[in-house]
Order: structure tokens, then sequence, then C-alpha cells
């Protein structure tokens, strides 16, 4: 048996002799940094009732008066509590619980009162899993779950069920956050030092979450050390990583701060510089975040969150022409980033009720600086500079109530008000010379609008065996001029075959209301977001989901199977031709709208929980098409990255305390591409003739001519299929003041290129065409040294 | 910018980590469509080229010499039968002059699926001009240009009411007045159409790379509604030309605009972009399948590709430079 160690503080409130019921209610902590635990599991063996405490630690759960109750309180990788308490009346109880690195084996035969939870990986999962050149990532991390793709290889993209990257709501700490990704797309901006809990919703969508087609990915960060201050700091062959945490009051107020920067530039930069190379380029980014909550008093707690990333190329050319003495200099400076803060405020007026009320502002930049110097003996003669801006912010105020009716009845409902204004790009030029010295400036304009939602959701267990969820959001959305109300069901329920197997059905309805311009899907800085209005309306899609759940060999392995239908409309797609390079003034006429989507699939996971050796499979088999009028006239085509089979396996081996091994492989067929099936010619003109009317006419020929590729569809062709293997080890040692964890690996052990892009370069030579492709990441040994104080 | 961004990505990968595979296992079987290619001109007789397209290392044209071709009326009766002429070329001998009536040209060649195109040609076009000014830039190179820039400046200015029209604006240098009809010895490598401060417009009007002997821009009318455009023109002396002396002789520009098809207007849209992408090939910079959108060249064929557009031409100006 585990050694019982709990405090208990309490107050007594006294309701009434003749009550039979009390409320237990609290928050679930970590013994020694105080940090809320989310998700921590109560138990109750008298009533075969489970609850789950929330996002911000708070449980609550109804007891029968004057009875002695059993309890099992657990959560991952901590101590479990088996006690039993007496209720005389209403309890307010705080529990903590104590860390451990032994996956507790726990079997709870009642259906929990958090009747749908989306997709989980604990942090300890997630630090396991070898990425990028040692730097874990969270959302590379989710890449491996079934149903889950990341497009091309690399990008840290969570395109779930065939949709694209935007249609998954990105949310730290309640802030939306746009683009996620640092260097292109190999790194997502989530320092996991900083993070507490991750989960992400696919299969069904509460109804408290609402604005995008395809899922939900809810971050919440850490709060901090309550008792000490304590840190870890991180260098890898990627990025540096420091994260310090602790009291500003103890007991009453911590403070969370996180920061992270790359490393490559520090070593590539003096390097270029010193070789003095005609075209010098630089890459660095960095992110923080930091996170302060106080406690007001026993029911009330108010915390603020801030978030900022930065991304940064530069490019610095220089080249002289000896014949005309002429220098010219180029400075090319391109730049991205998210900021965003959120203030909040928790209270629980009473036992059964929680309430969170979060106002919420957030923004993302993109800029690309360019300028041009010439100069003639030393003299400058021309000097430009062009300034490119586009971005969005956006403002939420909402409020959301828990109430907890009874352990069978949970009731949730909530309002929010958003404000998006979305830039479509803004643009200044200057020009000095002897004889101009202009400044233009062109406004590329702004679209606004308002959303005012509303949501309800009841959770209710009929049975011992069988738990439902109803509910709806509705969105009133008003935007230049036009102005539409949605309204999103969303259903779930779920039914215990026996004590190990489960069934469950939902179905949901979503509506996204801004665009992302984007290439392809694919997710760039540039991509500029929109909002919808009545030439481009907001997307919409509905989602059946049938799950079957399985336990066995005493809960050590789990097994999942789902099998989905999606269809999306009101989609939008760039016309032929538009893309990354197209004026945004004008977005509407660079788009194809009305667009439909489909999407089925079936998708599998495998997983073992406990033991030395842990890991799991996830399969998936699925099939996309998108259907646009006017484009690949009017037939589907297959979606751009619409993968048939898809296989991740991830395999970790605790050899003991201080040294574990991992290695993770995946599989995936081709990607749909378009390639030319055939070359043409096309004609060309020749040099004009008079006629005798005194008109000119202007011939054409093919003896001149120009070729060029012809096409019989849409990703119509496949890129080779992807696969990978990356290995790790991790070596723990207990330091005198901390804790020091060495991991060494690499990624692509067998160097195989999968391909991050394809080109047709012409081959002078043979006079041809040759089709290339481009990859990215070989095979890279990587390291990485953590120390935890 | 967005390509200097792609630049920059690509340039801070493959100095780290890119690297770079020849694919040989492509090999697409090339499908039996006919291409029909030609520009009908107001007063002159139907004339079309007629090729197949070949296999993706196979860059040369194809002429498909046994082919039936007709050129059909609004009534679906012949008035004319297109012969081979060699090279590709298939002529009519029938003038049209008829604008906005439609035409049908149908191609039948054994073992290629049968094509045909409908088209109308427009009628001349009807455009007023209030004032002709020009600038006049020596270099093409705008860094240059702007150094030399003339002591007169001054602008053509177009004014019209916006409908459903397109036109193509080409200039042409005479080497000499007295020369006419003559050859030209500058091409205009760079010809601007702005308007006020509209960047969107000047990159419609905007030629994007140099298509040899061939310097129009082309525009739909809707870019004027009621507002007048200067119109700038670059030129550098060509491989042909022995002289880069042009302010000593006398030259005669002309200004030529012509009324072109919709379907034309859309093909050269399109095939300015496809061929942008095809030249940057060498850097490696086209259709990368995640950063470049792939750009089919608009084809107005059925049942085959190609392009078969229509044109009406007048001069609108001659100017002689001293």
């Amino acid at each position: 048996m585990f050694k019982v160690n709990l405090i208990i503080s309490f107050l007594t409130i006294f309701l009434g002799s003749n009550k039979v019921v009390a409320q237990l209610s609290g928050y679930i902590n970590d013994q020694f940094t105080n940090e809320p635990l989310i998700g921590a599991t109560i138990f109750c063996l008298n009533n075969n009732t489970a609850v789950v405490s929330n996002n911000y630690g708070f449980y609550t759960v109804k007891l029968n008066q004057d009875t002695i109750q059993h309890f099992i309180i657990y959560y991952s990788l901590y101590r479990k509590i088996d006690t039993l308490l007496l209720i005389k009346n209403n309890l307010s109880l705080n529990i903590e619980l104590s860390p451990t690195n032994i996956l507790q084996e726990i079997e709870v035969k009642a259906n929990k009162e958090e009747i749908y939870t989306g997709e989980q990986l604990t942090l300890n999962e997630i630090k396991k899993m070898p990425v990028i050149l040692g730097e874990t990532d969270i959302i590379k991390s989710y890449q491996l779950m079934p149903g889950i793709k990341q497009g091309a290889e690399g990008f840290s993209n969570l395109l779930i069920r065939g949709g694209t990257s935007d249609q998954v709501q990105y949310i730290l700490d309640d802030m939306p956050l746009y683009y996620v990704n640092h260097m292109g797309g190999f790194l997502s901006v989530f320092n996991s030092d900083a993070v507490s809990k991750v989960e992400l919703f696919k299969n069904h969508s509460p109804a408290k979450y609402g604005g995008r087609l395809s899922g939900y990915f809810d971050v919440r960060m850490k709060e901090g050390n309550a008792q000490k201050w304590s840190g870890t700091i991180s260098v890898g062959l990627l990025a540096t990583r420091l994260n310090f945490n602790g009291p500003v009051f103890k007991n009453k107020s911590t403070l969370q701060l996180s920061f992270r920067r790359l490393n490559l530039d520090l070593i590539t930069t003096p390097i270029i510089k010193a070789l003095d190379f005609k075209t010098q380029p630089s890459y660095y980014f960095y992110d923080g975040m930091l996170k302060y909550t106080h406690k007001l008093n026993e029911r009330n707690k108010i915390s603020f969150s801030f978030f900022n990333t930065n991304d940064k190329i530069k490019i610095l050319s220089k080249f002289s022409d000896s014949f005309t003495d002429l220098n010219t200099k180029f400075n090319l400076d391109i730049g991205w980033g998210n900021t965003a803060a959120a203030i909040r405020l928790m209270q629980n007026p009473r036992p059964k009720i929680f309430l969170t009320h979060v106002i919420t502002g957030s923004s993302y930049n993109y800029i690309i600086k360019t300028r041009s110097i010439v100069s003639e003996n030393s003299t400058e003669t021309y000097n430009a500079t062009n300034q490119f801006r586009l971005g969005l912010k956006n403002i939420i105020f909402k409020s959301n109530l828990d109430y907890n009716i009874n352990n069978r009845l949970k009731y949730t409902a909530g309002l929010q008000y958003e404000f998006i204004s979305s830039g479509l790009g803004d643009q200044s030029q200057t020009v000095k010379t002897a004889n101009e010295n202009s400044l233009r400036n062109f406004n590329g304009g702004k679209l606004v609008s308002n959303q005012l939602s509303a949501y309800m959701e009841a959770g209710y267990l009929p049975l011992s065996w069988l738990s439902l969820a109803a509910g709806f959001n509705n969105l009133l959305f008003i935007s230049e001029g036009y102005t539409k109300n949605f309204f999103q069901p969303r259903v779930y329920a779920k039914a215990d075959i026996n004590p190990r197997q489960q069934i469950s059905v939902s179905y949901c309805q979503n509506v996204q209301s801004l665009h992302l311009l984007t290439n392809n899907g694919a997710g760039m800085p540039s991509d500029v977001w929109v909002s919808a209005n009545k030439f481009a309306p907001p997307q919409t899609s509905r989602q059946l989901n049938l799950s079957f759940t399985n336990f066995f060999s005493k809960k050590k392995y789990f097994f999942q199977t789902d099998v989905y239908y999606k269809t999306s409309q009101n989609l939008i797609r760039y016309k032929d031709g538009y893309g990354l390079f197209t004026p945004k003034n004008n977005w509407l006429e660079t788009i194809e709208t009305e667009g439909k989507g489909l999407s089925y699939g079936w998708e599998n996971l495998l997983k073992k929980q406990t033991g030395k050796l842990t890991g799991f499979i996830a399969y998936t088999l699925s099939k996309t098409t998108n259907q646009f009028k006017n484009l690949n006239n009017g037939k589907p085509f297959y979606f751009n990255y619409d993968r048939r089979h898809e296989l991740n396996v991830f395999v970790n081996y605790e050899l003991n305390k201080k040294i574990s091994f991992n290695a993770n492989f995946n599989f995936a067929t081709g990607n749909a591409l378009t390639l030319p099936k055939a070359i043409y010619n096309v004609p060309i003109a020749t040099e004009p003739n008079t006629q005798s009317n005194n008109s000119y006419v202007q011939d054409v020929n093919l003896i001149n001519t120009n070729y060029v590729f012809y096409y019989d569809g849409i990703n119509t062709a496949r890129t080779s299929n992807f696969h990978r293997l990356d290995v790790a080890a991790r070596f723990t040692k207990q330091k005198k003041h901390g804790t020091r964890v060495l991991s060494v690996g690499i990624y692509n052990v067998y160097n195989h290129h999968n391909p991050f892009a394809y080109y047709y370069s012409y081959n002078y030579g043979a006079q041809q065409f040759d089709l290339k492709s481009i990859s990215v990441f070989q095979l890279i040994p990587f390291f990485s040294y953590e120390y935890s104080f | 910018m967005n390509i200097l961004f792609k630049i920059a990505v690509l340039q801070v990968l493959w100095f780290c980590f890119a690297c770079e595979k020849k694919i040989t296992s492509y090999s697409p079987e090339v499908p039996p469509i006919q291409v029909i290619s030609g520009v009908i001109v107001c007063d002159s007789a139907a004339k079309c080229y007629i090729t197949k397209p070949n296999d993706l290392n196979t860059i040369k044209v194809s002429a498909l010499e046994n082919a039936k071709v007709f050129l059909y009326n609004a009534n679906n009766s012949v008035i004319d039968t297109l012969h081979y002429k060699g090279s590709g070329l298939y002529k009519g001998k029938i003038i049209l002059s008829s604008p906005n009536i439609f035409y049908k040209i149908i191609s039948y060649a054994n073992g290629y699926n049968d094509a045909s195109c409908e088209f109308k040609l427009p009628s001349k076009p009807d455009f007023t001009i209030n004032d002709l000014i020009y600038n006049y830039f020596y270099n093409w190179d705008p860094t240059y240009s702007i150094r030399n820039l003339p002591k007169n400046l001054s602008h053509i200015t177009i004014q019209d009411t916006p409908n459903e029209d397109f036109y193509q604006l080409e200039l042409y240098d005479i080497d000499s007045v007295e020369n006419l009809p003559g050859k030209y010895d500058y091409k205009y490598n760079f010809i601007n159409l702005t308007g006020s401060d509209n960047p969107a417009i000047k990159q419609e009007g905007e030629i994007a790379l140099d298509l040899k002997y061939f310097t129009p821009i082309f525009f739909n009318d809707k870019l004027f509604n009621g507002v007048s455009y200067e119109l700038d023109f670059y030129s550098g002396p060509n491989s042909n030309s022995n002289s880069g002396v042009l302010s000593s002789s006398k030259r005669l520009l002309l200004v030529v605009l012509k009324h072109i098809s919709k379907e034309y207007y859309l093909y050269l849209k399109t095939v300015n972009k496809h061929l942008l992408a095809i030249n940057y090939s060498g850097e490696g910079f086209a259709y990368i399948y995640n950063l470049y959108p792939y750009n089919q060249v608009y084809s107005n064929i059925d049942g085959g590709t190609g392009i078969l557009g229509s044109v009406n031409s007048s001069v609108i100006k001659k100017i002689v430079v001293k």
C-alpha cells in the first residue's frame, strides 16, 4: 500500500439538520509545488461515483451526510491516496498528492463524472518522444496520434481528419494563438517546461469550444511552485530553455516564467560573417511565457497570463560591379510572432458552482522589410526601403459556469463576445536619390467582425453504465453588414458494455468564421487570416464519430478504435495560379468559395500504459476529398494531405530509474500533389507588320515557341511514402541540488529522404525537365542537457 | 516580398540540412489530345497550329500533319476547310471580318481525341485618348532609369468607362521614320502601367518576364473606371542592336492597342505566371508543392488543350522621338 500523505484543511458550514446530502469540494494540488492537478480523479467507492478536477484543479462531489465514505484519489505519476472520511456537513477539502515516477494501476469501476475527455498525452510521455534535434515538442508528439497528420515532413501542424492547419484552434490559458510554429513549421511555440496539461478535442467538441472545424488544442500553463523557487535549464543542439517558478507571497501568489531561444544562429552567423559570404543569412527565434496567480481568498483566485513569440530571418547581400564601380547592399528582414495576454478570475461561490471570467487579447503580426543601397565611388546614390505588414488582433470577453447539480447531473453554460480585426497588408515605400525623395503608403484595409456566442451543455449519468451529454454552441456572427446566426448542436453518449469495454457515439456541428488564405493548407507565417463575409461565408462542418474502447490485462493495455464521417461546407481555396504572391487587398478575387469537403476514416490506438515497457501503436486508414465548382472541372479531388495509410509506433523502455531508451517509427503513404502529365507548346508573337490600311498586325508562330506543362487534374499524383526511425536514450542523475537529464539520440536513423518539396528543373544537357525532391532532415544525431532544481 | 520570404526560408534550410534527389520513377502516359494554338485576327483568314503534347523528357514541336480541320458558323455549317501548310500550320481561305459572330473550329486526327473551339472576333477597340505624353527611360534596370530621369516628364492619359472588354497594349520602336514598314531595334523589356497609388493595378499591367520578342501588357478595362493612368516604358539594348545611341536619331514609337477576346486574355495571364515558375526552375523554386501553387495555363479547347485567341487592333498613335 502507498504511504498516505494527506493534509486536511476544512471549513464546516452548517446547512440544517434536515439535509441528507453534503457537498465535498476543494482543490487538488501537488504536495511540493501546490500546482493544481488538472484531471485528477476522486473515486468514491460507496456510491460508485468518480469525479475529476477541472482546469483549475477544483473538484466537487455530492455525498450522503453523516456517513463514512471510502475514497481513492489518484493522478498520473502521483501516489494515490486511499482513505476514509466522515462526512457530516458540507466540507471544503484541499488535497495534496505527492509525485512518483511510477504509473499507478487503478481499477475504477464507475463512470467518471467527466463524461467526455479529449486526447491526452501526459507531459511525461511527451518528454520521452524524440523529435527534432532533441527538442521536445508538444504538437509533434500529438502528430503521432491516430487521425492527425503533420502535412509535409517537419511541419508542426495538426491536420485533423482532412482539415487544413487553420481548422484547429490553439488555446493557451484561454488565449487563442494564430500561428504556432517556429522555423517555418519545424518546431511549435509551446515550451513544455511551462505546460501543465494538454488536451486535444477531435472526436467530439464540448459545447464551450467553438470557432474551428476540426479540433481544439487546449494547453494550460503551470501556475508555479507555491513553496519555493525552482526551475529548469536545458541546452540542446537546437535551443536553450529556461524555466523559473516560485512564490511571490508564499502559499498566496506564484509566478511562472519560461523562455526559449534558438542556438543554431549563434554558431552559424559568426562563421558566415567571418567567411565574408556575399549573401549572409541568419535566423533566430525566441518564445516566452509568464503566468502570475494570486489567491484572493479560499473561494477566489485571479491570474494573469502572457505569451510572446518572435521569429526573424535576416539576409544581407552585397555585390560590386567592377565595370561601373557600383556597390549594392541589400537587406532583407522578415519577422513574425504572436503576443497574447489574459486576465482570469476564478470563483467558487458555492460548493457546486465554479465560475471563470476571462478577458483576453491576442495579436499576430508578420512583417517584411527590405532596404537597397547603391553607392558609386563611396557616394550613396540610391536608397530605397519597402515595408509590408499584415496581422490579426482579437479581444475576447467570456464567462463560464460549471454547476454540479448532483453526482449524476452537471451543467455548463457560458457567454462569449469576440472582436476580430484582420489586416490585409499595409505597405510603405521610400526612395531617396539625387532627384527624388518620395514616400508612398498603401493601406490594404482591414476586415472586422464581431461574434457573440452562447453555449449550454448538460452531462447526465442516468444509469451507472450510461453517460449522456447534450448541448449546443450558438454563434451570432456580424461582419461588414453580413449577419448570420449559427446553431451548433453537440451530442455524446457512452455506454459500458462491461467494466472493460465501452462504446460511444457523438455528433457535432462546428462553424469557423475566420478563413486562412493558405497555400495548399501547409501553413506559413505569411498566410493571411480574413474574416468571413457574405461573399465567403463561414465554413461549417458536421461530424459523426463511433468509438469502441477496450481495457485489458488489468488495464495495462488500452485499445480504442474510431470510425468517423465528416462533411464540410463553404470551404475556400486559392484559384489555380494564385497563392502566396497575390496581393491581398482583392483577396476575394483570388479564391474559390463554396467548396465541399468529405472525410471518413478508421482510427486505431493500442497503448501499453504501465510497466517497464510502455508505448503505443497508432494506425489510421482515411480518405479526404474536396470539391469546388470552378476547380478540376467541378469534380472532387484529393485533399493535399490525403494519406491513405498512416502507422506510428512508439516504444519506451525504462531500464532502471536512471536510464531509459525509446524509439519512434513513422510510416505513411504519400501525400497528393499536382504534377504535369505532358509538355506542349504555346504560341508566341512575331514582330509587327504594317498593312495597307496602316494598321499593325502581329502574327503568332511556333518557331520560337514556349513550352508549358499539361495537367489532367488537381492532386492526381502522389509523393513517395514517408517513413522514419528515431531512437534516443535518457540518462537521469540525481544531483545535490537538482536533477540532471542527458538525452542523446539519432533522428532518422537509416537516413531515409522524406520529401519536403518537389520541383522541376530544366536539364540543359539532356534538354529535358527533371523532377527533383528536396528532403530537409537527414540522419541527425542530437543531444540535450537539462538541469532541474 | 513573399518570394523573398520563400527564398529566405529555403536558403536557411539548405544551408543547414537540405538534400536534393532526382525522381526517375515518375513517367506518366502522354494523353491522346490535340494542341490547338493560334490567334485569329480580324480581316484575315482563320489559321492555327495543331500539334501533339510530348512526354516530360521531350522538348520539341510535334506537328500533327494529317488532321482534318473545319471552320463552322453559328448554324453549325462548314464554311471553310483549313489546309495544312507545313510546320503544324493549318490555314483557311475565307476572310473573317465580322466581329461579335460566333465561329467554331473542329479538328479530327486519327489516334487523338477530337478537339474543338468556339470563338468570336472582338470589335475594333473604342478608346479615347485625351493627351499623349510619355516617359521614356533608356535602361531597363529601374535603378538606372531612376537615375537617368528625362528632364521633361510626361505621361499618356487613357480614359474610358469600364465594361467587360479586354485589351493588350504594345509599344514598338521603329528605327527610322523613313523606314516604314520596318523592324525595330529596341524591344521594351518592361512596360509599366500605373494608376495613382494602387500597386495592385501596377501589378496587373506589369510584365512578369521577357517573352523574347513579345512584350505586351494586357488588362481588363475594369482598371480604368474613369481614372487616368501613366504609361512608362523602359527599354534596354538587345543583342541585335549595334548602338546605344538613342537620342541622336529620329525614332518612331508606335502605340498599338488591341481588343482581345476574354479567352486570350485569360491565357496571357496564366501563361505569364506559368512561365515565370518554369524560368525559376533552375534555381529550384518552381512547383515546390508546399510553397508554390501549380498553375494550369488557360485553355479554351474542348477535348484538347492550347489556345485559340481572337484579336482586333488599330494603331493609337505614332510618336516621333527627336
